[in-house]
């Protein structure tokens, strides 16, 4: 048994051991090459992204002593994850040959990727906590990237602090999980947790909950975002907004489909809370991102707001279709985050902040750029040919489905209310965004840095764009969606 | 001697039942009464030991930062060169990692006895290795330089607290 174990270690986690090598082999060449030879260390971290997304399409399905589980989900989100690392490491490639230290952060990135994935895999406490730790620990470095910016230095201890704190309760929780029902495996808990659960149960398993909830920004563990966002570099706000919860999501969505069977008492009150926190969650960003006067606060709040109408989705929970809604719009958002984010980035570099101020008379200096962040930032507000559009109405649609056919679960048409009404409101804080950018009055913008756009900016702000649009017109999305999440 | 009996830590179930007979209350009073004198009885010992120390050695060379070897010079209370955090951290990485071969270790052996030596070798051997290859890289990036200019200024009083260089 343990010999055809050892043997499937190799190829189920074939990407993992990829991306591992990546890392290393970029390691290595930090130490060895020349100062004036470091353009190729991008390359190599852009190299390990590209094979293991290669190797994550083509690696074979099945889970390992309940520890991890590669399924349907885990393709979709290890191909997200690597797809998008190494869209941001393209992205930094003119700029990072500058930074002495580029070769520790593409350390730094490789590793959120590779803990990311391992969420992704997990079929167990352990291995769930090992990888949003690995993620966390490169996601604070990351966000306290800018050397000698006081801003980016808060954001990194704020996330760091945030983040051991919830890493605690998760471990706590999972503690308590592993003493009361004996095991720590998704099956093995949802055993116990199917005959009527004590409250005692249910407490810790809030408790572990939570270190899933503030990764993904969740509302009681939301209030990092806007300050993390707002104080990292643009492309660490993109990567520590994007990859982990892409892990956290496909966690939750298997975490979701093996303790929960359909039919089970306990999953109404289950989806009743998962309802809670999202409408909790939609409701206090859409509100909150009103009163902001910055671009990446509003993008932060807009990724609470995100989290929450995927949590919705999986608040219909059991069944393929709730799972292929959320994996969709998570799809969505990953691509219209990240062309947003990168064109932030530029403005970023431009013009040193992206608050509202900053961002004034960017149509008459940057047409291209301004154009293509209304698109990505239209395309995370739903409007209807845009990717973002199809995914709420995706979610939209299974939310009232659910709560239509079963009595029980009648809050989830009053949830997918409040979705509604908070994507108009929310809607609004992307168009402030937008006012500023295309109506801002003409100020004097003092340019940091005149360069134009480098080509691997250009390539990655080029595929962004295909995918938002690609997608939103991918009309039997879901149904392919749910197709590849029935792998097992 | 049934009391005597109960505090002899025991999972025996017969012994706590013979403390029924006479009662729960007499036992615990017993047992309480006996754990404050055990625990006043050493505290006293300890600290009639400390007066007696107290007394013998001087209170100054005790209160200093080492009682033996090296001769400290000026206070603690400076600011530390922000070096020590990255020799403190990978002291800490070490530490832990080791410690996390402890829980693989009966999984090796049961591979031992199966004659896979070669794979509990190679297992070690990535996970060494990658250990090793951080080290080298922070030796690389001057993690353990030991950039004496930047060291604290000597001329501290024990209010401390001053901005080194």
């Amino acid at each position: 048994m343990i010999a055809t174990t050892t043997a499937s270690v190799t190829v189920v986690l074939a990407p993992e051991a990829v991306m591992a090598g990546g890392l290393v082999a970029t390691m290595v060449a930090d130490m060895v090459l020349p100062v004036n030879r470091r353009g190729i260390l991008g390359a190599i971290a852009f190299a390990g992204c590209m094979a293991a997304l290669g190797m994550s399409l083509i690696a074979s399905h099945g889970g390992l002593e309940a520890m991890i589980e590669s399924d349907g989900i885990a393709l979709l989100a290890r191909a997200t994850i690597y797809a998008v690392t190494g869209l941001v490491i393209l992205t930094r490639h003119r700029d990072g040959r500058l930074d002495p230290e580029h070769g520790a952060w593409l350390v730094c990135v490789l590793s959120l990727a590779l803990g990311s994935s391992c969420a992704a895999l997990a079929n167990n406490l352990v291995s769930l906590w090992f990888g949003l730790e690995i993620a966390s620990l490169a996601g604070y470095v990351l966000a306290a990237w800018s050397a000698g910016d006081r801003r980016a230095a808060e954001a990194g201890m704020k996330y760091a602090l945030f983040g051991g704190v919830a890493s605690a309760l998760m471990l706590f929780g999972a503690s308590h999980v592993y003493g009361m029902t004996g095991s720590l495996d998704f099956a093995g808990i949802g055993r116990v947790l199917g005959d009527a659960p004590s409250a005692a149960i249910v407490a810790a398993v809030c408790l572990t909950g939570a270190g899933i909830a503030y990764k993904l920004a969740i509302v009681p563990l939301h209030a990092w975002a806007p300050d993390v966002y707002e104080g990292a570099p643009a492309l660490s706000a993109a990567l520590v907004g994007i990859v982990p919860k892409v892990g956290a999501v496909a966690a939750l969505v298997r975490c979701l489909g093996t303790t929960l069977p359909e039919g089970r008492p306990s999953s109404v009150a289950l989806a009743a809370a998962l309802s809670a926190l999202a409408v909790a969650s939609l409701v206090v960003a859409a509100f909150t991102a009103l009163a902001q006067r910055d671009a990446k606060r509003v993008l932060a709040l807009s990724g609470i707001g995100h989290a929450g109408a995927i949590l919705l989705a999986l608040a219909a929970h059991p069944g393929r279709d709730a799972a292929a809604a959320s994996a969709y719009y998570l799809l969505t958002y990953a691509v219209a985050n990240l062309g947003a984010f990168v064109c932030l980035a530029e403005f970023e570099r431009e013009r040193g902040s992206c608050s509202f101020q900053a961002l004034a008379g960017a149509l008459r200096q940057r047409p291209v750029l301004t154009t293509l962040l209304a698109v990505f930032v239209l395309s995370l507000a739903g409007l209807p040919p845009l990717a973002g559009f199809l995914a709420k109405w995706g979610v939209l649609r299974i939310a009232l489905e659910r709560g239509m056919a079963d009595d029980g679960h009648a809050f989830l048409v009053w949830a997918g209310v409040a979705m509604i009404a908070s994507a108009a409101l929310a809607a609004w804080s992307y168009l402030l965004v937008l006012r500023a950018a295309l109506f801002g009055a003409r100020d004097e913008v003092a340019v940091h840095d005149p360069r134009s756009m480098a080509s691997g900016t250009r390539i990655v702000l080029g595929l962004c764009l295909a995918a938002t649009l690609a997608l939103g017109l991918w009309l039997d999305g879901f149904v392919r969606i749910a197709d590849v999440l029935a792998i097992r | 001697m049934i009391t005597a009996r109960a505090f002899v830590p025991s999972l025996d179930p017969n012994l706590t039942m013979a403390l029924d007979e006479r009662g729960p209350w007499l036992s615990i009073v017993v047992a309480g009464a006996l754990a404050i004198t055990l625990v006043g009885g050493a505290l006293l010992v300890v600290r009639i030991i400390t007066r007696v120390v107290d007394s013998i050695r001087a209170p100054a060379e005790r209160l200093s930062t080492y009682e033996c070897g090296e001769e400290p010079e000026g206070s603690a209370w400076f600011r530390f060169n922000n070096r020590f955090t990255t020799v403190a951290l990978t002291f800490l990485v070490f530490d832990v990692e080791l410690a996390l071969l402890m829980p693989i270790l009966p999984r090796c052996v049961t591979w031992l006895g199966e004659g896979r030596g070669a794979t509990v070798f190679a297992e070690i051997a990535i996970f060494v290795g990658t250990l090793v290859l951080a080290l080298a890289w922070v030796a690389r990036k001057g993690g353990f330089a030991w950039d004496r200019s930047v060291g604290p200024v000597a001329t501290e009083t024990t209010s401390g607290g001053k901005v080194d260089g």
